[in-house]
């Protein structure tokens, strides 16, 4: 009794799944209009950036403050408007400019993260140090504290572009590998690289106390600091270091031109010079 | 049977129902309201023709005023009464209305308002990587003609914006800053320990903190004294307490008509239609006597501890006690040891030489106290206790000068410990915690 009372219930309900209706919703009338907010009237900041990076690069430079883009649980501000082109011109002539002059015109467009986000504020960490940059899997670099943005004060430059050379190493690391043996040069790569000084790593063979993090860091903060510093800046540092470290230097800086010239084609030398004399020209 | 068979039809018909009816007008769909939505705002914001006043108050506290104009081109003009410059010079930069979790208002390029929540504590005058706990983006949650509600979306703050007049365009952030320029002036009150407000026949203790926009004062019942402490902003009139101050049966929410002398470094001003002032002064409103007994009547188990010696005239560690070598800190220590039969009381200097697993009590004068019916500690000099380095005698001889200073000095409590104040002049005091 019980299961033909079941079974008539389903028989019932598969003659009611027949009788209903089908919904003919038209979605080619449907227009679709997003959440709003995404687009603004352009100024004279956004013509530039077109002109000067989306255009010709197909790179985004976002300097409207986008909570989406950045740490959520970060106090950060957004940039001055008065920096934007200021900062995106000193990145033009004293990045893209000298590898397009070494590598050809295509290196960059091919290479190059397709974002740029721009934050005027540093990023406070926990553990008292600042972030001044960050990347996302080649894709987006951020740049923070560019409301101190000067571009006489060489100092801050170096200090923006240190960032950039970093994070575009990365980039160049992550699509062709660097030789192995950068890995043993030194091997006392350490999470806690924040607390020992500068004189501390480079006396034990690290450019910067942040190359002590890992060896990609400590790879991609040699190409920083040989580009930003220049061959005189970058001697000068090395030779300031105890004789043993002084060794260790050498090797990976010949390892980083080795690197280029294999990997790239370049004559890291010769980009070098061009990368310094586009920082004194500013 | 038959029951249970009409049951299964009713289920069965009301399981298969459908409704065709489903094809909402264009302008009813979720997404073109909310873009509606926005879109009335944002005229809202660009149609009021002398802009908005605004009055912030942070998630971290006090508050701030604003005037922005808001323009079709979704650029924005802002003055601003956080500082000097914002209030006479507009910035213009751009804002947004974007639909997050609610429509939200967005500055979204730096103006004065980012101050505050500039995570650079030397920019916000607030704490490294946090500023004032302060907001940029809102959300908004109530609007009528005259005024928008808002709400920042990460620390919290609050916002209400009404739309100013053509008086209010000219005059609003102007009058504003005037109240703060001359208010402020309590800042360079720094040569005295006491400020002190007095309004009609009644005088109080008074402090303000301008960077933070908060006032303490300190108030009597019957002779225990209590501090109260309010966050402030700044008004076209004067200065609004965001809490009430009803200490000792007063009733102060604003202080008013604010002016500066500079010539008798007087601040004027009215509370509740009543003249007041406040001024620098070399005592305190009421000695605070209870707690000049609790300091004296220490047993002297424990010693109290100061950072550095005696500001005086407004400059910290006047006599660089924390110049000498190896200086750790200032062991003051009430009924140190007894000579003669008779307690007396050390200023211990303390040190920590490198490498030194712990500190030493070095040496330091040793005075003789006694507490006067008024309510004062006076301390005679009795010796040197310890070994004291030559070389430190320009160091500790103005300082046991100050000490023992005949006029003695008055034990106020503060939030930290107790500050010792010179009763001579008023101008020389020593920051003492446990």
């Amino acid at each position: 009794m019980k299961t033909t009372l079941i079974k008539l219930f389903f028989l019932l309900l598969s003659v009611g799944f027949l009788g209903a209706c089908t919904k003919e919703d038209d979605i080619s009338e449907v227009e679709l209009l997003g959440l709003g907010g995404e687009t603004w009237v352009k100024g004279p900041i956004d013509t530039w950036l077109d002109q000067n990076y989306l255009d010709p690069y197909n790179i985004e430079v976002k300097y409207r403050f986008d909570r989406y883009e950045v740490a959520l649980d970060k106090v950060l501000t957004p940039v001055r408007e008065d920096k934007v082109i200021l900062v995106m011109e000193s990145i033009k002539k004293t990045w893209i400019e000298p590898y397009e002059q070494q590598a050809g015109a295509n290196f960059i467009k091919t290479l190059s993260p397709k974002q740029f986000v721009l934050v005027g504020s540093p990023e406070y960490n926990s553990n008292g140090t600042i972030t001044l940059g960050t990347a996302e899997g080649g894709r987006k670099v951020v740049l923070y504290k560019l409301n101190d943005f000067d571009k006489k004060n060489k100092a801050e430059v170096k200090e923006m572009l240190h960032t950039i050379h970093h994070e575009f190493g990365h980039i160049l690391h992550q699509t062709i590998m660097y030789p192995t043996e950068f890995k043993n040069i030194t091997t006392s790569y350490t999470a806690s690289w924040n607390d020992f000084s500068l004189t501390d790593a480079r006396s034990r063979g690290y450019i910067t106390e942040y190359a002590r993090a890992s060896p990609d860091e400590d790879f991609v903060e040699m190409i920083s600091i040989m580009l930003i510093e220049g061959r005189t800046g970058f001697n000068a540092s090395v030779n300031s270091a105890p004789a043993s470290a002084q060794a260790l230097l050498r090797q990976k800086e010949a390892l980083v031109v080795r690197y280029f010239k294999e990997a790239w084609n370049i004559d890291f030398y010769s980009l070098q010079t061009k990368t310094q004399t586009a920082i004194n020209a500013l | 049977m038959n029951k249970i068979l009409l049951f299964c039809l009713i289920l069965v018909s009301s399981l298969s129902g459908c409704q065709k009816d489903d094809e909402l007008s264009a302008d009813e769909k979720p997404d073109a309201r909310l873009s509606q939505t926005l879109e009335d705002y944002k005229a809202q914001l660009v149609n009021s023709e002398y802009g908005w006043k605004a009055v912030l108050q942070p998630g971290g506290g006090a508050g701030y005023s604003f005037l922005f104009k808001f323009g079709a081109n979704d650029r924005v003009s802002t003055l601003s009464d956080v500082n000097a410059t914002a209030a006479a010079t507009a910035l213009e930069s751009t804002y947004r209305l974007k639909a997050q979790q609610r429509p939200t208002l967005i500055f979204d390029t730096y103006t004065y308002l980012h101050i505050l929540s500039d995570p650079n504590e030397t920019v916000s005058g607030g704490d490294r990587g946090a500023g004032k706990y302060s907001d940029f983006e809102f959300s908004i949650d109530e609007v009528t003609p005259e005024t928008i509600t808002l709400t920042g979306t990460l620390q919290n703050s609050k916002m209400v914006l009404t739309k100013a007049t053509r008086e209010d365009a000219a005059n609003f952030i102007r009058n504003t800053a005037a109240m703060a320029k001359a208010f402020e002036n309590i800042s360079d009150f720094n040569t005295y320990y006491f400020k002190r407000l007095t309004i009609g026949n009644v005088a109080y203790d008074i402090s303000a903190d301008t960077n933070l926009r908060q006032i303490t004062i300190t108030y009597f019942e019957g002779e225990t004294a209590k501090t109260f402490t309010t966050d402030y902003y700044y008004t076209e009139t004067g200065l609004a307490f965001l809490t009430p101050f009803t200490g000792g049966g007063a009733n102060i929410t604003n202080l008013t008509a604010i002016q500066y002398n500079a010539t008798t470094r007087t601040i004027n001003l009215t509370v509740n239609n009543v003249a007041g002032t406040i001024q620098e002064s070399i005592r305190p409103a009421k000695i605070n006597v209870q707690a000049a007994r609790n300091f004296f009547n220490a047993t002297g188990e424990d010693y109290w501890l100061a950072e550095t010696g005696f500001t005086v005239n407004g400059v910290p560690d006047a006599y660089k006690v924390s110049s000498i070598a190896n200086f750790y800190f200032i062991a003051f220590w009430p009924k140190f040891d007894t000579s003669n039969g008779q307690a007396y009381d050390l200023f211990g200097v303390v040190t920590l030489a490198p490498n030194a697993d712990k500190s030493v009590l070095s040496f330091g004068p040793t005075a003789v106290s006694r507490l006067t019916s008024d309510g004062r500690i006076v301390y005679t000099y009795l010796k040197m206790w310890g070994e004291q380095p030559a070389e430190t005698e320009p160091i500790i001889t103005p300082t046991t000068q100050l000490w023992t200073d005949t006029r003695g000095f008055y034990v106020v409590t503060t939030e930290y410990g107790i500050d010792l104040v010179s009763a001579k002049d008023g101008k020389s005091w020593i920051h003492l915690y446990q």
